[in-house]
């Protein structure tokens, strides 16, 4: 084989068995050869001409590059995962290679999309930026373009700051001057009233500066906590489905909660934590010095102690918080889970069950609280004795100044007042590391949200869509949530406008992804999707999603009232309007009975409804906007017969005149539709009206005869 | 649907090895299957124990021949090449000693001795890309979704638990 000849050439990193091993894939015009360097596997080679297709069939924790051949699949490649955007490539070469299109081996190369090309380092999404890359400091710079609009503020905190401790080294002094020339020399009596008076305004000052601060930096750090989730929420609305497929509601939760108050901690700790601990330790000090340098230097003995002693004991401490509040989130979720299920449990009679797991999480809880306790109940102590020798050193060499002349009672008793808080600032700077990774860890997971781009990009050009007529055609679209899955593969149709269409396929054939994607959730990995011949990449979600009427499932209503819930998505709509809607979705009727009518507050989820109202409801949301395109998702699958007629009438006055996607498990509901998709493995494998497909005798005819099977029985159990 | 288990036993099943390291499956009933392969019901609590077989349809589909209730039932060479392709379905590494774990932007960088040699991953530090193995292991899910075994926590050595439960304390 010359060099030449080779048109694309690869690397896997195990052999079939799962060794770890280095497998080469050369691929000429005629040929693709397996050749293991290291390894245990042998060497093959395969005509392309024989090869029938190629298909990457993923395992757990690795995945296989397959050949078909003579009618099924062989593996002859092994690969980790991390491999898994390398062979996916390849597939697409090899089916370009066999269909005489171009071929390119450098993008087998290039490197993984989840890595960043610079440092190697795993990027969030293939579009992130790389938080490694980011250069020192950009983090803070980003952090003020939060807080810019209220600097000023700050910078007023700062000030107050300032004075506030000027005015905390005050009282001190005044002791000294008190002891010393009133109360021991008695030289000024007369000063007694006015030194009060001094300290007493002082005192009084200080916690005017201390209110001011705390209500300043609370107010601020609640306004950019405010702004902050704001920014996060309209974020989180601008994002595709498939960030909520990849995080979890639990972990955004978080975000907007812990990591948000972050910020009102940054605020707080700038004018309440570390900056003034700094500007205390350097006020204190001087005037340490000041009265007395050599006795200053005594008291900077315990300095070291306090510092080491508190880093170790937090760096050591610090993960054992993490477990309880681990241990609180378990227990909390389990409660959770189990009260609002306490039904099912008390019917399968499982209280003993539930109450074992309660006792284990409640037991980790215990175990978890009681560590850190133990810790802090011997720190605590340890620190106080540190601060004490402190104190006692200066009662020592100060006492004995005292006696000897050297000093007098006055600075004696200042210099004990400053110790006092001179150590408690110090501890608090020893955490200063902690507190500043915790708060750099919670900013990267704020700008984390902020950074992603939504997987389905909005055109550059805003596209405005007054009217559509309901023209829909998917052109070869494959698309998977995960890309290396497909599960719409190379799908196209056409569906006319005012045309009724039915989508059946078993559950998972891909029948909610076509909606998904017409809907502009998601956008497919190849082809694409048209309305009335204009690409949906060049529509705006916004405008797109005006003119579709979606009718899921599981409906989901809001808190608030019916009306409320109806107008969802116009909500400057008339009240006849309302009623109108209502009325087609056969809900009015039952709305009226209930005493607070179309006003009745609706629990979470549309609690106190039957499945049967909250759809019609539903449906009432989706006649209201009067939808260009009508998409019924198992619309009727989750209620009950009756309901479901009532429902069934509503839809079809519905659908009249406009063009509607039914997908349903009960074949009965697509009797009268214009055309049916069945839809499987991704793919559309028959097309056609009801009695067509009943003629073809194909998926869709053993569908109906099984269904109608199903229903006889049904009807011998009733008689 | 068909709601009855089709068990698969030594008597109404034969097994032998196909071309190209496949499987193939022989049914008393006459029915035969080329590259099988297997997954394990249980893969934590019973590996060996319920596995279940299938085959790809030619338009690519997986389909289930049935299941082996105890792969100890089979004869020495059956039982051989079906653990073998089992294996085949599973991969991981066995995380043998824990050198450092470093934590970076909401990333773990871990360096590990492994049963297939050292190696250094990245592991986005949220709860699903730690989670529990047996009773007391965790299996660790990279940025890429290979796989990283502890069997057990408890027999790591005290600085290297202290170093892994600093970070994976749930």
């Amino acid at each position: 084989m010359r060099k030449e000849d080779i048109k694309l050439e690869t690397e896997a990193d195990l052999d079939l068995f799962g060794h770890p091993a280095k497998i080469k894939i050369l691929v000429t015009s005629e040929k693709l050869h397996v050749i293991p360097e290291k390894g245990f596997q042998e060497k093959v080679s395969f005509d392309l001409k024989r090869i029938e297709g190629f298909n990457l069939r993923q395992t757990v924790g690795s995945a296989f590059l397959q050949i078909k051949i003579g009618g099924y699949y062989v593996d002859i490649v092994r690969f980790t995962n991390s491999n898994r955007y390398k062979f996916s490539r390849l597939i697409t070469q090899l089916n370009n290679l066999k269909n005489d299109l171009p071929v390119s081996n450098e993008i087998l190369n290039k490197p993984h999309p989840l890595l960043c090309e610079k440092c190697g380092f795993p990027l969030q999404s293939e579009e992130s930026q790389c938080p490694n890359c980011l250069k020192k400091g950009t983090i803070f710079k980003r952090v003020y373009s939060l807080i810019s609009e209220h600097v000023g503020w700050i910078f007023v905190i700062f000030f107050l700051m300032i004075i506030g401790v000027g005015l905390s080294l005050v009282p001190p002094r005044i002791t000294k001057i008190l002891v010393d020339e009133v109360l021991t020399t008695k030289r000024h009596v007369e000063w007694l009233p006015y030194l009060v008076i001094i300290l007493i305004c002082a005192e009084f000052l200080r916690a005017q500066i201390n209110m001011l601060v705390g209500t300043i930096s609370t107010s601020v750090g609640t306004l950019i906590t405010n702004s902050l989730r704001k920014k996060l929420f309209k974020k989180l609305e601008e994002l595709s489905l498939n960030y909520y497929d990849i995080n979890s509601v639990g972990t955004i939760m978080t975000r907007f909660s812990s990591d948000v108050e972050a910020f009102h901690g940054f605020v707080t700790q700038a004018g309440q934590g570390f900056l003034l601990n700094i500007f205390m330790i350097i006020g204190i000090g001087i005037m340490l010095f000041s009265i007395n340098w050599i006795l200053a230097i005594y008291v900077m003995i315990p300095i070291p102690f306090v510092l080491i002693g508190t880093l170790i004991f937090w760096r050591s401490v610090y993960p054992k918080y993490f477990k309880v509040w681990d241990s609180q989130a378990k227990l909390s979720t389990f409660l959770n889970n189990v009260l609002s299920g306490i039904k099912t449990v008390k019917a399968f009679s499982q209280e003993e069950k539930e109450f074992k797991r309660f006792s284990f999480y409640a037991d980790k809880l215990k175990n978890s609280v009681r560590v850190v306790n133990l810790n802090l109940s011997v720190f605590n102590p340890l620190m106080a004795f540190i601060f004490s020798l402190g104190g006692l050193i200066v009662w020592y060499i100060g006492g004995k100044n005292v006696l000897e002349g050297k000093l007098t009672l006055g600075e004696l008793m200042a210099f004990l007042s400053y110790i006092g808080m001179f150590y408690t600032p110090l501890t608090n700077l020893a955490l200063l590391s902690t507190w500043m990774s915790n708060f750099t860890s919670a900013s990267h997971r704020i700008f984390e949200i902020l950074d992603t781009e939504p997987q389905v990009k909005e055109p550059k050009v805003y596209v405005k869509l007054p009217k559509i007529k309901g023209n829909i055609e998917f052109k070869n679209v494959t698309f998977g949530y995960d890309p290396y899955q497909p599960v719409i593969k190379d799908v196209s149709f056409k569906i006319e406008e005012g045309q009724v269409i039915g989508i059946v396929g078993k559950s998972g054939s891909g029948k909610t992804t076509l909606v998904n994607l017409l809907c502009k959730f998601y956008e497919p990995q190849k082809g694409e999707i048209l309305i009335d011949g204009i690409n949906i990449k060049d529509i705006p979600s916004y405008e797109l999603r005006k003119h579709i009427g979606l009718v899921l499932q599981e409906p989901f209503l809001f808190r608030g009232t019916i009306a409320e819930n109806i107008s969802y998505g116009k909500p400057d709509a008339e009240i006849e309007e309302i009623i109108k809607a209502a009325k087609i979705a056969n809900a009015h009727e039952f709305i009226m009975k209930m005493p607070n009518g179309y006003d009745t507050l609706l629990g979470e989820k549309g609690a106190g409804l039957s499945g049967g109202e909250k759809q019609r409801i539903t449906i009432a949301r989706a006649v209201l906007c009067n939808p260009s395109i009508l998409i019924l998702d198992e619309a009727t699958s989750s209620v009950d017969t009756e309901s479901e007629k009532k429902i069934q009438d509503a839809l079809q006055t519905l659908w009249k005149g406009r063009t509607t996607i039914i997908i349903a498990h009960r074949l009965s509901t697509l009797k009268d539709v214009d055309k049916i998709f069945v839809i499987d493995n991704g793919r559309i494998v028959e097309s056609g009206s009801h009695k067509e497909l009943m003629e073809k005798r194909g998926i869709y005819y053993n569908l109906i005869i099984m269904q109608s099977q199903l229903a006889s029985v049904e009807e011998v159990l009733i008689k | 649907m068909n709601n009855k288990i089709e068990y698969l036993t030594p008597e109404n099943t034969k097994i032998e090895e196909g071309e190209f390291d496949t499987l193939n499956v022989f049914l008393k009933n006459g029915m035969s299957y080329k590259g099988v392969f297997a997954v394990s019901c249980f893969p934590i609590k019973e590996p060996t124990k319920f596995i279940s077989l299938f085959y790809q349809t030619p338009t690519g589909e997986i389909e289930e021949i049935g299941i082996i209730k105890d792969i100890l039932d089979f004869p020495e060479d059956e039982r051989i090449l079906i653990l073998e392709i089992l294996n085949k379905h599973y991969f991981g590494y066995i995380i043998k000693k824990i050198i450092d774990i470093k934590w970076k932007f909401g990333f773990l960088l871990f360096d590990v001795e492994t049963d297939k040699g050292k190696r250094q991953f990245y592991l986005r530090w949220q709860r699903s890309s730690a989670i529990d193995y047996k009773e007391k292991g965790k299996i660790l899910i990279d940025v890429f979704e290979d796989r990283y075994i502890i069997p057990n926590i408890e027999e790591l050595t005290p600085v290297e638990r202290n170093i892994f439960t600093k970070y994976i304390y749930w």
